[in-house]
Order: structure tokens, then sequence, then C-alpha cells
């Protein structure tokens, strides 16, 4: 019988074992230096993770000797929660968005937070909104328009409305999928581009919603996945408006990339910080948030990513320039809406199922048609 | 027992040993059955289970409300189109190029075989974001259709076509290497003499080669067809607003809504409407999946006949001649433009293969923050900042390893597996296929999700094992499967030639199917290594802060930042892979120059 040498193939394998032997080799040796013990932390990763290295993790690890871990494991709330219900949780700190986090406490994975270990009146500067018994907000965030300079060049959107017109601002459009609940605030943004008052928003009118959608489909390329894809999207030229975070818009301008955002209509957001239940380093991580959320770490953080600090405090040690550029600046958060995250987290009525369970469902409904 | 009973089983040459000795060749099953049971079955009903419990005990709620959604259906309906549509394509192209480079010169295989493999070490994300700089309405086609004068181009990106395109540029060298390395070990004096005796060379092929490869051709078919079905990355990221497949709505109900119990439930309807699928198809597959059994076609046959009245036998060898008139007819155009065929097909297929690695290899060297194309300026920098990078180095080698380990490991268990599954009991054959095939069709997310759940409380999350355990599973449908194909084209009397003429079992695996089975074996390795190495889902799960894979890690920061250094990282890994081929080539150069010189002075 004849075959032929299969030589690619054989050197794949042969380089693979070779491989094999380096890596079982460089494997284990990792994480032997002697420390103060560790506390896990998810890594965002891009400049929001560079943010938190230079602002909280490397100045905590300086001045208490305990490793930040950073997990670049995806932060995918029903895989931490599988993982506190096995009792094995990934992460120690947490940083879910003010809608996940009532899943979380739905499923008592939360330890509560020890404020023993914080700073005198840390707690009271917490504000807008409260720090609470488990879960403290860790930073503002904004979703804005947002379009390429290249394709409009002086033209500027002013509101969700102009982002629906497409005869006025031509070229393609993308936003967050609405299987993501709250998360990518397009509900609010589809309500307000169809005339929905802000203080009206909610609760949401899905009607509503979904005609101004269908109006806007037709120029609609895609939803986007990741917060990195409405930039890529955009500089790659494949979009000409998008719906984006803030710092990703900031993050691309200060790359020099031809982005251009406006704070009109802006919806605002927060992060939560919280521990989960059964954590490896719950000690630890109730010494890292206490360090976090004093004022200067959170000056430092606002200073280094543009992203409003949850301690008020820390608007004291800010540049006005700086604070100018941040989603709960004054001017800035004068034309923002607050999420409803009581609302997105409240069950709906005549159901058993949260307003952001049924708004997913009827979003999937809308989106296969 | 049923097995010794077969004809094939009788060499003629006299029998040096008694010929009824107790069949223990089902003993190879043992130990693929133990693994897919311990490590798939198990975790997977844990969380079946789950999907039928509610806080009042037994219910088909979750059930009930998947059947009657009509989200669900639209979505498995586009998946089963697209899953099919993409498996013609794969299986086609992969036949003509499989069949081209059987034909061409060793060397010239060499070559094209990495054309082939190249792309499988490239991440399937940047792969499609690739694909959207080639698509898009600015993208290399719609330039180069500009300049041609096509003012408006098509529509090739977020829509169906595009995610078409992207899942048969991943999916094609699974066609293309189980047919090859049937076709490969095709004898081909068979051809030879049906052409001598006046058939054109297209009837030849027909007649006599095809049926040779048709059990590859429905390995690779089936492959293609159940990997398509969990995919999620590529249709996420090239389809239009309203295309999620199934996997999509799955990761939907499981991340989104936090519903694992109804994740499940959407899980178990898939494999069951593909098992209700394969079953039907079964019937038609039988004869040439020989899982069944090749004799019982032949016997089916003949008592259709003899059932039939003289008059419909007439009719029927009527339509029979028709049709082979029609074949015939047919196979005589093809047969005439079999070049352009075979050579549109390698022009098709490498295009679909290399242009987005082009685009990735241009990204790499790109001095911007973002993928942009074409780049305006160009620099190594993400090169250095890849090689100063511990945490990106570190994960390089460890899923290397951990890949390279499951592999190993699979190719083992699933080629004892394989042969079990080929040669042993006829009954259990079935049941053990689909067995096999299950990893595949499961999406990877529930899988992971039932293994984590059983793992995670012994500590396994985190650790190489708990990362090579699942590869392992993921990769023995392939390398079983490619493993079983080749197999079923070897006859088994050279088995019984050597075993008659007094080798034992190990001598037999070592000097007859060892040597044979070789490039299938290879390839089984080649894709139960790429499953794990280009896997995301069950490293969402099992990594922990010290052991992160590659992709995950690529995965992560393409996620938060696309930037090029993803393409860096595969255009590292295609330079190793290069610097391998060629070591390897220099090596078997310098083996034969000195083995050459060493008989010469023997000589003199």
């Amino acid at each position: 019988m004849k075959f032929s040498r299969k030589t690619v193939l054989g050197a794949v394998v042969t380089v693979s074992t070779l491989l094999t032997t380096a890596a079982c080799g460089s494997g284990d040796d990792s994480g032997a230096a002697p420390s103060a013990g560790t506390v896990v932390v998810p890594d965002p990763g891009g400049d929001l993770g560079k943010a938190m290295k230079k602002a909280f993790f490397d100045p905590f690890e300086k001045k208490t000797g305990i490793d930040v871990v950073l997990s670049p494991g995806e932060f995918d709330a029903a895989v931490v929660l599988a993982g506190v219900k096995a009792g094995a949780p990934a992460y120690d700190l947490v940083n879910p968005n003010g809608a996940v986090l009532k899943r979380f406490r739905d499923n008592s994975a939360l330890e509560p937070i020890d404020y023993t270990l914080w700073q005198n009146g840390v707690r009271d500067k917490i504000s807008p909104v409260k720090a609470a018994d488990d879960a403290v907000p860790a930073y503002y965030i904004s979703i804005v328009p947002a379009w390429s300079t290249d394709k409009l060049g002086d033209k500027a959107l002013n509101s969700w409305a102009d982002f629906w017109d497409v005869a006025k601002f031509p070229g393609k459009r993308t936003l967050a999928p609405g299987s993501w609940g709250a998360g990518g605030a397009t509900f609010e943004i589809a309500a307000m581009a169809d005339g929905v008052a802000p203080k009206d928003l909610y609760p949401i009118d899905y009607d509503r919603v979904f005609a101004s959608l269908d109006k806007l489909k037709p120029n609609l390329v895609k939803f986007w996945e990741t917060g990195a894809e409405p930039i890529q999207l955009l500089t790659g030229g494949q979009v000409t408006v998008t719906s984006a975070w803030n710092g990703r818009v900031a993050g691309a301008q200060d790359k020099g990339a031809p982005v251009a955002s406006t704070w009109n209509q802006s919806i605002l957001q927060y992060d939560n910080w919280a521990i989960l239940k059964g954590a490896k380093n719950v000690k630890n991580a109730q010494k890292l948030l206490a360090f976090m959320m004093e004022s200067g770490p959170q000056a430092d953080f606002a200073n280094a990513i543009t992203y409003s600090p949850a301690n008020s405090a820390a608007f004291d040690l800010l540049s006005a320039d700086r604070a100018a550029l941040l989603p709960t600046s004054p001017k800035n958060v004068a034309s923002a809406v607050t999420q409803d995250y009581d609302w997105w987290t409240a069950i709906a009525p005549g159901t058993d199922k949260t307003n952001e369970e049924v708004a997913i469902e009827r979003w999937q409904t809308w989106a296969s048609k | 027992m049923s097995v010794d009973s077969s004809p094939e089983q009788f060499t003629g040459g006299p029998a040096t040993r008694p010929q009824r000795r107790p069949d223990h060749r089902w003993l190879t099953l043992v130990p693929l059955l133990a693994v897919l049971t311990l490590l798939f079955v198990v975790p997977l009903c844990s969380l079946l289970v789950d999907s039928f419990r509610s806080e009042q005990g037994f219910t088909l709620e979750n059930y009930h409300e998947q059947v009657t959604s009509p989200v669900f259906w639209h979505a498995m309906r586009r998946t089963l189109v697209i899953a099919a549509l993409s498996t013609v394509i794969c299986v086609a192209l992969g036949y003509c190029m499989a069949y081209a480079l059987t034909r061409m010169p060793k060397r010239l295989r060499g070559v094209l075989l990495v054309v082939v493999l190249v792309p499988y070490f490239t991440s399937i994300l940047i792969r499609s974001y690739a694909w959207i700089a080639i698509l898009a309405p600015n993208g290399l086609v719609a330039q180069t259709l500009a300049l041609l004068g096509v003012d408006t181009p098509p529509d090739l990106v977020f829509n169906q076509t595009g995610m078409l395109i992207g899942t048969v540029q991943i999916l094609l060298p699974l066609a293309l290497l189980p047919i090859y390395s049937v076709m490969s070990g095709i004898d081909r004096a068979a051809v030879r003499a049906a052409q001598s005796l006046g058939a054109s060379p297209a009837v030849a092929h027909w007649h006599v080669y095809r049926p040779a490869t048709s059990s590859a051709v429905t390995a690779a078919a089936a492959l293609v067809f159940i990997s398509t079905l969990g995919f999620y990355v590529t249709p996420a990221l090239l389809g239009g607003p309203g295309d999620a497949l199934i996997a999509q709505s799955i990761l939907v109900r499981f991340s989104n809504l936090v519903d694992p119990a109804g994740a499940a439930a959407q899980a178990a309807l898939l494999l069951l409407i593909v098992l209700v699928l394969f079953a039907i198809l079964f019937r038609y597959l039988a004869p040439s999946l020989s899982i069944g059994g090749t004799e019982q076609a032949p016997a089916r046959s003949r008592r259709r006949s003899s059932r039939g009245t003289a008059d419909s036998a007439e009719r029927h060898e009527e339509l029979r001649a028709l049709r082979a008139r029609i074949l015939d007819t047919g196979l005589d155009v093809v047969g005439r433009l079999r070049l352009p065929i075979l050579l549109g097909g390698w022009i098709l297929g490498a295009a679909l293969l290399v242009t987005p690695l082009i685009v990735v290899a241009i990204w790499s060297l790109s001095d911007a923050t973002y993928l942009t194309f074409p780049p305006q300026e160009y620099s190594t920098r993400w090169f250095a900042d890849y090689f100063a990078d511990e945490a990106w180095i570190g994960s390089t080698f460890l899923s290397l390893g951990i890949a390279s380990t499951s592999a190993a490991v699979s190719v083992v268990i699933g080629g004892f597996g394989a042969f079990g599954l080929v040669r042993g009991p006829r009954r259990p054959r079935l049941p053990i296929a689909i067995l096999v095939a299950m990893p595949l069709i499961v999406p990877p997310m529930i899988y992971s999700l039932g293994f984590f759940v059983l793992v995670a409380p012994h500590g396994l999350v985190g650790t190489n094992l708990g990362l090579i355990l699942p590869y392992l599973v993921l990769g023995l449908p392939f390398s079983v499967s490619i493993t079983a194909a080749a197999l079923r084209n070897l006859d088994v009397r050279l088995e019984n030639a050597a075993r008659s003429l007094g080798a034992g079992s190990l001598s037999v695996l070592r000097h007859v199917l060892l040597p044979a089975l070789r490039p299938a074996l290879v390839s089984g390795f080649v894709f139960a290594f790429l499953a794990a190495f280009d896997d995301v889902v069950v490293a969402t799960f099992m990594s922990g802060p010290t052991a992160v894979t590659l992709p995950l890690r690529m995965f992560q920061d393409i996620k938060l930042e696309v930037s090029p250094r993803t393409a860096v990282v595969a255009v590292v890994l295609l330079g190793a892979g290069a610097a391998a081929v060629l070591l390897r080539f220099v090596t078997a150069w310098l083996v034969r120059a000195v083995r050459v010189a060493l008989s010469r002075l023997g000589a003199s």
C-alpha cells in the first residue's frame, strides 16, 4: 500500500510536541513569590483596565504588599454565578452594572461590605447613588452618540433624533444589541429618538421603541457585541454613526482616531463593586475596596480615564478642565438621562419576570423577524 | 460471533492458528467509552436534569417555553439552512481541492497543504474581522470592483452571505483533510484500468474512484454540518441585525437572561432535532457509511426487486438506464471541463483561505491602535509589545502545551476507539457513532457549563488538567471519525493476513495499522489540536488567573480594545509553523544527504 509522506502534518506534530515540553517547563513555576496574599479581580482590559491598574491596583500593592491578580476570564454574570453556586467563585471582587447587580443579590451571591475598614466619612461621600450594605457604586459612565469626523466633517449630532436622521447625517448606523437589556441602553435610545421625553422614558413603551427601530433598520448594519466594536466600526469605515461609551470615544480621540461625540441626551450608567460570597480572599477584597473608594485613588482614576468617580470628594482634587470631561460634571449631566436600574430590575406587571427579561425576550422576537 | 462470520474473514491461506479465537477487538472501545461517559455524558446529564427541575419537582415548563417561541424556531431554521449550505459548499470545494491535490507532484502537495492548514492557526476572531475589511462596502472587494467599473457592489457582509463566507472559510479544511487523507490512500490502478477499458476519465472516476471516497465525503459532510450548528463568534461578527443563529440564542438565554435551565432546554432540543435529522438521513446514507453494514444495502435491493412484478422491474430498469445516460452525459461534460473545475476550485478555495491571512499579516505591521485597512503607517511596535509581554508569551506556551497534550491523548484513545468501532461488533456501532459526534453538536457553552459545575468544587478550575480534560472530549469526534473513515477503507484482509502469519496484536498495530493510518491519525491530531487551540468557550469557564489560554486572552483583548496585537499573535504562530515546516524539510534533506554519502562510502 502506498501513502504519501505528510511532511507538513508531521512537522506540525513535531513542533507542537516540542512546544509542549517547553510549556510544561514554564507553566507551573509562576506565582511562587512570597506576598501578603492575593485578591482576584476581573480585568476589564483596554483603557478601563489600564486606568484601574494605575489608580487602584498598583498603589494598593505598593501600600499593602497584597497582590492584585487580574484575571482576564470573561466577566459573564451567568458564569460568575455558576462559580459562586459551585462554591468556587472565579473572582473575589467584581464590578457588575446596576441591573446585573440585582441578579447577584437575588442569588445571594454577595458578601456584606465591611465598612469598619473604611476611612471615616468616605461612605457618606459616595453619591449621587448611595453605598449599599453589599455593593458600592464604582464609577459612572455614559452612552453617547458618536460619529466619524472623516465622514461627517464639521456636522455634529445633537440628539438621538439626529442619530435617526439619515438625510441630514448620511451613513450606516450601529447600536448595542437590545439582548443586553439595560446594558447597551438601546431601548432608551430608540424611545428618545422617537421623541419620548426623558422624564417619560419609564416604563419603556415597547411598541414605540420597536416602531422606532423599524425606521432605523434599513440603515443599521449590525448590533455591536463588545465595547470596542463601535470604535472599530467607526474607524474601519463600516459605520458613520454609533452609540458608544464615552470613555471609549475619549480613548480613541487620545489615540488620534477621527471620532467625535456629544453629551446631549447621553445615558448615564454606573457599575458597582461587590464581593462574592465564598470568595477565597474576602479579607483582602475588603481592604482593596476600602482603599479604592478613598478620594485620592478615585481622583487618580478619573484622571486616567474619563469616567466619573463614585466618591464625590474626589472632584475637589480634580482640575476644572478634567472635571468638564466627565459624565457627571454639572454641564454634562444637565442634558443626560440617568438609567433607571430600579425600573429595569423590577418585576414586570402581570408576569413573574423582571422588566429586563421581558425586554430581552421582546427584543429577540423583534430581531428575528 | 457475528463479526467472525463476515466473508472478509477468510484469508484463503493456510492458517497456522486455530480459526476461532474469541474476538477481543471490542476491548479497544473501552477507553473511548469510559472517557465519553465520565467527561461528557455525566456533566451533560446533570445539566439536562436541571432543565426538567423546578421548585415543585419535575417540570416541562422550560421546554414548553422554547417550543412555543417563534424566536427559537426562526433561529433554528436559519441555523439549519446556513449549516446545510456551508456543508454543500465546503464538501464540493473540498472534494475538488483534495482530488486535485492527489494528482499533484509531492513537493507541491506539501506546499498546498500548508495553504490549507495555515489559516487554522489564526484565531477565528481576527479572521472574522479580516473578512469585514475585505467584504465591507469600503473593503477590498468593493474597491476592486470599483476599479473594474462596478459602482454598486453587492452587500457581502453583515448579512447571511457574510456569515456563509466566514463559515466556509473556517470549515473548508475540515472537509478537505478527511477526504484527502482517504484519497491519498486510493490506488489509482483501478481507475486506469477502467479508462483502458474505454471509460472516459469522468465516468471512470464516478464508478471506480468515487465509491471509495464516499465514506470520507459523508464523514466530512457530517463534521462540517455539525460544527456549523455550534458556531457563535463568526455569525455574531459577520451577520446582520436579524441573523441570530441558535448558538447566539442559547447564549442570550444563558448569559443575558441568566437562565441556564432554559439554555439547556434549547440545547437539548437542538440535539434532538439533529439526531432526528441524522436518523432520517441515515437511511439514505447507511450504505456508504458502512456503519450500518455494507451488506445490508444489496440485501434490501434484492428483496425489493424480487417483490416487484416483472412489469415494474422493467420500468425500473428503463428508469435506471435513463438515469445512467443522463449521468454519463453529465459526467462527460464534467470530464471535459475537469481541468477548469479543479483549477477553479483551487483558486476559489485558496482565495477564501488565504485572503484574510494577508489582511491579518498587513495589520500586524500597522502602527495604528485600531484595525484600519489599509493602515496609514507601518511599524513593528505591536511585535515588540507582544514579545515584551510575559503574560502573552506565557499564554502562548500554555495553549500550545494544553492543546497538544489533549490532542495526543485524544488521538490514542480515539484511534483505538475507531478500531473498535469499525472492526468490533456491528450492533453498537450506530449508538457509539452518535455518542462520539455529540461533543460537536452540543454547543460548547452548554457542555462547558455542565463540566464546570461538576468539577469546580474539586479545585480543577484554573488548572492545566481542568482544561485538558474537556479539550480531550472536544477532540475525540475528530480523531475518531477521521481514523474510522480511513480504517473503513483499509482492507481487513491485510490485518487478517498478518495475524494468520503469526503476528500478534502489537505487531499488527505497528506494522500494518499505524503505517496505513498515519495520514488519518495525523489529521485527527491536527483537528483535535485546533479544536482546543482555537477554543474560547471552555476557556471562559475553566481558565483561572494563573492559567489563561491564548485564545481567551485574544478574545478579551479584541473585545475590549480591537488592536493589531491579535494580528501579531496570528503572524507569530504562522511564522513558528512555517519555521517548523522549513526545519523539517532541511532535516529530511540532511538525512538523505548523509545517507547517500554513507551508502557511497559503503559501496567504495
